[in-house]
Order: C-alpha cells, then structure tokens, then sequence
C-alpha cells in the first residue's frame, strides 16, 4: 500500500504527535523526543554488549594462554618426574609431586569436610526448624564463606602448624582447606535439601516411618544432585587456593610419602606462584603446566557438576 | 533497535499466490470503506500465528471499527489473547513466535519493517488480565507515559493530563483527593481503572483489553464495563474475554474463536441471537 | 509397640543431636581462628598500640639485639605500621568496584533484557566460569598479558592525554594499583552479575509489559522497571563482590608489585594490600627471632577479618531483604 512513497524514518513530529489518521501512508510518526530515545536505547544496548565482550575477551584469553598454550608443554615426564632444585636455584623437572600432594590435600580435605558439612546440613534442613541456633549456624557459615582464605591460612598455620605440632603437613594443609571448604557443603546441602517437596516428607511419617529412617531413605535420596554439586564446587575451592596452604603444607620435591604429620607436601598452586615469578623457562613451563591442570580439572568439575545437577535433578 | 534483532523475522506476506490476491483485493477494499468513514480501522487480514511449529491462529480475517467495542470471545485456550497481542505486536519478544498475514491499523501493516513497535504502542494501549499498577505513586503511575513520551510541556500540563486520564477512568472522585499515595494501596478494581488512566494518558487511538475484568469482583466488574461503553466515544476497544455476559453486555461486534480458528464474526445482537454456526451456538448455549 | 516408639524416638533425637554437633563445627571454626589471632596479634597489639594503626612504615628491624618492649621481646629499630597495606586494600578494591560495577550490571541487563532466552544461558554458564578460575591463574594472566599490556600501551597513554589531572602523571609501572584492580573487577564480574541477573529476571512480567505496552524502549523498560525492583539484590551483590576484593590475595600479590612503606601518589604505582602483604611475607616473618613480625602479620588478618566480615553483613542484610537469597549464590557462583 505504501509502496508508492518510500517509508519516512520516525521524525521530530510535525503537528500532534498522536496523528494517526492519513499520514501514517509514511509510517506511524512517533513523539518528539523519539529520535533521542531510540539513540539512547542504542546507546546502552551498545554498552551492556561491549560489557559482555569486555568480561569474555579475558576468559577467552585465559583459556587460550593456559589451556591450549598449556598443552604444549603437557609431557609423561613432566607429569610423572618431580620437580628438581628450588627457587633459588634451576628449577626443571616435573611436577608428579605437586600432583600427587593436590590429589591427597583435596582428598584428605573432602574426607573431613564431606560428613561434617553434610550432616551439619541434614540438621538445618530436617531438625532446626530454623530456630535461633541454626540462624547462628547460617551467620558463621556465611561469614566464614566470606572471609578472606589468607585469615583462615594464617590461623591455620597457628593452629595445626604451631600449637599441635604437626609442622607442616598433610594434615595441617588438609584440616585448613576443610575449613574453607565447610560453608560451601554445609549450605548446598541445606538448600538442596530444603527444596525436596514437603509432601514427600508428610508421605513417608504417614506411613510410621521414623524422621531419620525418611531422611536416610528418601529426601537424601532426591536431595542428592545438589549435594553432589556442592560437594563437586566445593572441591574446585579447594583445589583453587594457595595462600593457606603457602602456610600449612609448605611445599616439597618429592612426592607425597605416605605420612601424613611433619612432612611438608607440595601442591598445584605452588608452582604457579612461585615459578612463574623466577626468570628460567624450565621453570615457566612447569607454573604453565600447573596452571593448565588446574582448569581443566576446575573446568571440567563445573561442567560435571552441572550435568549432575540437569540430569539427575528429581524435584 | 533491540525488539528486532530480537524477534524472528516474521515470516510474512502470502505463502501462496493466491493469498496475496486476496489480501491486495481485501486491503483495497478496506482502504474504500475507511474511505467512506464507515469504520475499519484494524483489520486483521488471512493472519496466522504459531508458536514454534504450533499453529495457535489460523486465517483469521475482520475489522475492527472506528468508535465501536470489538469483542474477542472464546474458552480459554482459543488463541483470543494472542489475536489482541499481534494487534500491538506485544509477542515480539516470545521466543519462536511468528506471523503470517497482515495487521492493517489505518490502512499501515503494523508488521511491515517501517514499523516501530515501540511507536505502534503508543497508538495502541494495553490493559492487561491482572492490574499490573508499577509500585510508584498513584500520579506518578499515570504520569508514567507522558513523562517518557515527552508528551507535556510543563507541570501543570502534566497534572491537567493525569487529571483528565483519571477522569476518563472514572477514578478521579476516589483518588484525586490522594495522588502522591501507593498505587498498590488501591483496591483491585481501582488498580485495574489506574492502569486504563495510564494507558489513557499517552493518548492511544485504540485501547486492547485482556479480560481486565477477571480479576475483580461483581462491582468492580460493573464498574469496568460501564467505563468501556464511556470510552468508546473517543476510543476503538477490543475486548478480549470469556464471559458471554460480558460480551453481550458492552460488545457492538463480536468475533467468537475456538481452537485458533475464527468461527463467526458480527454485530452482537447477530451473535447471540441469531449464530449462524453450530459451534457459536454450542458456545452460547454452554454446552461446548 | 510402646517401647519400639520410645526407641524410634530416640534414634531420632540421637540424628538431631549429632547432626546439630557437626554443623556446630562452624562455630568452632569461628572460634578457633578468632582465638589464635586474637593471642597471636597480642605482642603486637601490646607493643604497636595505636602506631600500628597510623604509620606507613613496615621494619622488622635489626636482626643482632633483641629488647624487650612492654615485656615482649623486639628488635631494635623495629616498626611495624599497617597503613600502606590497609589504604591498597581499600583503593584497588574500590578502583575495582568503580570498573566492576558498571561492567557486571552491563553483563547483567545483557543477559536478561538483551539476548535470546538460549544464548543467555550459555553465555551466563561461561561468565560463571569466570568464577571458577583460581585467583592464582589470574595473577598468572595478569603478570603474562595484562601488566605488559598497561606499561607498554595503556598506561603511557594514560600519563600523556591524562596526566594533568592529579595522580595520573607520572612515570608508570604497568605492575601495580591499575592492574590490581583491574584484575579484581574481573573476579568480582562473575558473582556479582550473576545475583543481578537473576534479580531482574524476577521482575515480574506483568511491570515489564505494563512499560512495554505504553510504549517504552527496552532501555526505558529496564531503566524504569527493571533496574527499581533489582536495586536491592543489586547493591547487595555490589557490596558482596567488595567483600570478595577486599580479602582476595593471590592475583593481587602477582600484579601490584609489593609496594612497602610507600603510599600509593599515582594510579600506577606499586600497592599492597593486607592479604598479600601476608602471602609474601609469612616465611621472612618467620626468621624474625622476637617473633614480632609474625605477631603483627596476626594483628594483620584480624584487621582484614573485621573488614570483610563487616562488608558481609551488610552485603546479607541487603540481599536477603531484596528478592533472592544470597548463600544460593555463593554456593553456586
């Protein structure tokens, strides 16, 4: 219908900006100030676009540098060897020992933290009846999960390093890495608890079940997805952190002996700090190995958790 | 603009030859009509909609005249709100919706590119199922539009329309005494006539109504229906429900959906009394 | 059957019970760490008093004489002042609200006013990524990508066109306060983006149409509705993400250069901030006879642990009376 006179922009409207009648043959006019709206929606359409690039340039970078850069120097002996000299001297060799010391940190860190963040959070979801103490329990865990990992690494080191002599650890690097990991199972294990519909609950009292029998057997059960992932992220919290194990477990040579007390374990994190401020490139490699292992196991825990919380999601 | 990179394209204009004849002939004709001034002032012509691959509208085709209330009639499910929202174009945004056949408003495909949406809203005021009053104040609700649309020049402007939008909704003796209050301190009903005012005050030529009664109680609902038959001296109304009652009581034209189908369009008194299709008259019988 | 319901009951009061112990391990945690400092920083709190509060200047001091101060062993020409550490925290930490903010409710109006329902989702997955990645590997990034990048081309033009303004002339350094806090808005994106997102995605469809249909552009839309209802959520996750910076170490302790006992005079110097001047010098403190240094790097954490816990009640305080909870959050981000 219009095809005879070419379509007009919205202009500054002549006359009401509220005619309709004939003069839309040219399109429906808009009110005056329309032109300077329509660019100022522009405009901010235009910065949260460039905010996202600005946010995701990075990650893509970081991915790159350290994933597909990192794979160049991704090597059996690397991985397998330990690390030979120290700081102060040639560093080069491999880093099997601070592989095999992340893998008992976490390890021995998950072992402590699972049962007590877990049934700590059984209690604030099926026992508290959000009573004065659980809302302490929810503070502390939340201030906790808030501080800074350097405070928990210093009193850490103070703790299990000094005052029960364990020097540094296993142990000592184990029981601080639990700390920081508590908050994360204790609260997922609360909310994904708390979201098991209460008609379950009331169908299996109704049949004579005892409190606990039901949580064991059922909301446990359809809880456990969620568990699953906050156990999964708290694990990836665990293996991110170097300061408050600098303080605990030190850091060693040789590959993880089998004791847990008075010998010093090295660890991931480690070698990124410390070796990617010496000047060898030996040494270069070795904090860029360490740092590829590190994403890709951090990001393949993310993904996993994720699939975990999709697919098996019952409620 | 952000609502058309967002939206499909629609996927308009005649699939087949044949339609686009028609709806050539068809627009001829009802550019004739307006012509004549004799109402036609949307026409929805061989329109379409699906959501994905599910076809909600099939080849629906009417006018909708000048001054007069329009009514969309239906059980719920038929497709008659989503008939009112091509009319505004308010589905843009859902995801994997799409169009075929035209919206005619005075004579301009309002789906045709050289529309704004954000421009064709402001011509076509909404007033939605549910009172969906911001949680400003009661002035400030109705000032909402104008202020944005720069459509006053100074204060006492501003109050003159708000004034005069609340006039129109027949809320004015209620709340005029108490402009600066919450807008969700008012009643149901009075957030529902609120929300007619601040449509009002951007000064559309068409209002489209989503079962604005449905929510409300018998006195509100007299109320709301009442302020309609007012408003169609100076505004076109399309009325979506699925009370009969309702539709019997305020509609001059009604067109009753089933299934996305557009079974029967006239004048009411034709409608009610006289259906012509077995499936209106199931529908008006309550057997359907 | 009486006894066999006392029993029942009893197992159940022994769930409740133990269940409770263990989630009171929390409390212990608290206690514990609160306890050591607090008797570890007491030299320090004793010797330094007040200085430690209001001078620039960090000196263990002279290794060969030890004094005694107030009954505590020292080393002559000891000082121990925190303000150097203490101002680095709170500049790069602002410097990293200043950048972060803008950027992360960018990203946040982006994915939930912006891009289709799919794209958004994924997009949001890769932000939360961001989340994931060690602090430790972003020191790395920014000591490998981002330092170079500021002293050699953001920095000198910074000094050039910028430099008559106070504080951004001068010689520049590329490993300091800039990249510090730079770095930081990179980590606190992911966490705050994500509770404002999901805030304004709560705002309700029917506020969101009722603007749509008056005729506003999606801008308005947001401005005017959207942005309102979230505030909330959003400076809750605002304040969140400072506390995040505010105690944040590693990335930091690679890009700021370790400043001492200098205060910062221009947006490119050196920093240091209280929880990397901790990283850095816990194994010198440790050869420091009197025990001093270590002492006062306590007094140190307990200053940080006041901050940050600080910064999170308030940051709780507003989001759980905005419109989600924020532990959803910090478990999931």
């Amino acid at each position: 219908m219009s095809a005879k006179e070419p379509s007009q922009p919205a202009r500054a409207a002549v006359g009401s900006p509220n005619s309709i009648g004939r003069s839309t043959r040219s399109g429906i006019r808009g009110p005056p100030n329309y032109g300077v709206r329509r660019l100022r929606n522009a405009v901010m359409t235009g910065l949260a676009v460039a905010s996202i690039l600005i946010v995701l340039i990075p990650l893509a970078d970081i991915i790159y540098l350290f994933v597909v850069r990192g794979l160049e120097v991704v090597s059996w002996p690397a991985l397998t060897t330990i690390t030979v000299g120290t700081g102060v001297e040639f560093v080069g060799g491999g880093i099997s020992n601070a592989i095999s010391g992340t893998i008992v940190l976490i390890g021995l860190a998950t072992a402590i933290t699972v049962p007590l963040g877990l049934v700590g959070g059984i209690y604030m979801a099926e026992f508290s009846d959000n009573n004065r103490f659980s809302e302490v329990l929810r503070f502390v865990a939340d201030v906790l999960a808030g501080n800074s990992s350097m405070v928990v690494g210093l009193a850490g080191y103070f703790i299990f390093v000094l005052y029960f002599g364990w020097g540094y650890s296993a142990l000592a690097g184990s029981l601080t890495l639990s700390i920081l990991m508590f908050p994360y199972i204790f609260r997922t294990t609360e909310l994904a608890l708390r979201k098991v519909p209460n008609e379950i609950r009331e169908g299996a009292r109704a049949l004579g079940s005892t409190k606990s029998a039901m949580i064991n057997r059922l909301t446990l059960k359809f809880a456990m997805p969620g568990i699953l992932t906050g156990i999964l992220l708290s694990v990836s919290i665990g293996l991110s952190e170097t300061a408050p194990l600098l303080f605990t477990a030190s850091f060693s040579n040789y590959n993880f002996n089998g004791a847990f007390l008075h010998n010093p374990v090295g660890f991931l994190t480690y070698v990124v700090f410390v070796y990617s401020l010496l000047p060898s490139t030996s040494a270069h490699n070795l904090a860029y190995l360490s740092s590829f292992l590190l994403i890709t196991s951090i990001l393949a825990i993310n993904v996993v958790a994720r699939v975990v919380l999709r697919r098996f999601s019952k409620v | 603009m952000m609502e058309e990179e967002l939206r499909p394209a629609p996927n308009r204009g005649g699939d087949k030859e044949t339609r686009k004849g028609e709806i050539e002939t068809m627009t001829q004709n009802l550019s004739e009509e307006r012509a004549q001034d004799s109402g036609g002032l949307i026409s929805l012509a061989g329109l379409n909609a699906f959501y994905g691959e599910q076809k909600v509208l099939t080849d629906i085709t009417l006018s909708i005249a000048r001054n007069k209330i329009t009514v969309f009639m239906g059980p719920s499910g038929c497709g008659k709100t989503t008939l009112l929202r091509t009319i505004n174009r308010m589905n843009d945004g859902v995801r994997n919706f799409r169009v075929t056949g035209q919206v005619l408003l005075d004579g301009t495909d309002v789906y045709s590119p050289e529309v704004d949406p954000i421009l064709l809203r402001t011509k076509v005021g909404m007033v939605f199922q549910k009172p969906n009053p911001f949680p400003i104040s009661i002035y400030d609700n109705v000032a909402f539009g104008p202020r944005i649309h720069k459509l006053t020049k100074s204060k006492s402007e501003l109050d003159q329309v708000v004034r005069a939008s609340l006039e129109k909704a027949a809320l004015w003796d209620e709340v005029g005494t108490r402009l600066s209050k919450s807008a969700l301190e008012l009643s149901g009903g009075q957030q529902q006539r609120l929300c007619i005012a601040r449509a009002l005050a951007v000064k559309p030529e068409v209002i489209l109504m989503d079962e604005p009664a449905s929510a409300l109680d018998p006195g509100s609902t007299t109320r709301i229906e009442e302020l309609l038959v007012e408003l169609k001296e100076n505004y076109t109304v399309v009325l979506v429900t699925h009370n009969m009652q309702q539709a019997a009581r305020v509609g001059n034209s009604v067109a009753f959906l089933y299934k996305g189908d557009l079974v029967e369009f006239g004048p009411a008194d034709e409608i009610f009394q006289n259906p012509k299709n077995p499936l209106t008259e199931k529908y008006i019988r309550g057997v359907l | 059957m009486k006894a066999g319901n006392s029993r029942r009951r009893l197992v159940d009061r022994v769930y409740d019970f133990v269940s409770a112990l263990l989630g009171s391990s929390a409390l212990l945690f608290l206690f514990m760490i609160l306890a050591v400092l607090a008797v570890f920083s007491l030299p320090s709190l004793v010797v330094n008093g007040l200085n430690f509060f209001t001078t620039v200047i960090w000196n263990p001091g002279i290794s060969t004489t030890l004094t005694a101060v107030r009954g505590f062993p020292a080393m002559s020409g000891a000082s121990y002042g925190m303000l150097v550490f203490f101002s680095g925290t709170l500049i790069s930490s602002g410097l990293a609200l200043l950048i972060g903010a803008p950027l992360s409710i960018g990203v946040a109006i982006f994915l939930s006013m912006i891009a289709p329902k799919r794209l958004s989702a994924s997009l949001s997955f890769f932000v939360e990524l961001l989340a994931g990645i060690p602090s430790i590997v972003f020191g790395f990034w920014g000591l490998l990508v981002l330092a170079p990048l500021l002293v050699n081309v953001v920095e000198p033009v910074m000094a050039q066109y910028l430099g008559f303004i106070p504080g951004f002339g001068g010689p520049v350094y590329g490993y300091g306060l800039i990249a510090s806090g730079l770095v930081l808005a990179l980590m606190i994106v992911p966490i705050v983006s994500a509770i404002s997102r999901d805030a304004m995605s709560q705002t309700p469809i029917e506020l969101k149409e009722a603007a749509m249909a008056l005729g506003m552009t999606n801008w308005e839309v947001t401005r005017k509705v959207v942005l309102p209802y979230a505030k909330t959520a959003i400076v809750g996750s605002l304040v969140l993400g400072l506390g995040r910076a505010l105690g944040e170490t590693m990335a930091v302790a690679m890009v700021s250069q370790s400043a001492l006992n200098i205060l910062p005079m221009t947006v490119y110097y050196p920093i240091n901030t209280l929880s990397a001047f901790m990283a850095v010098t816990f194994d010198s403190a440790l050869t420091d006879p009197s025990g001093m240094e270590i002492s006062s790097l306590a007094e140190l954490a307990l200053v940080l642990f006041i901050i940050t816990t600080t910064v999170n009640i308030v940051a709780r305080l507003l989001v759980r009376r905005g419109f989600i909870s924020s532990a959803e959050h910090l478990v999931q981000v």
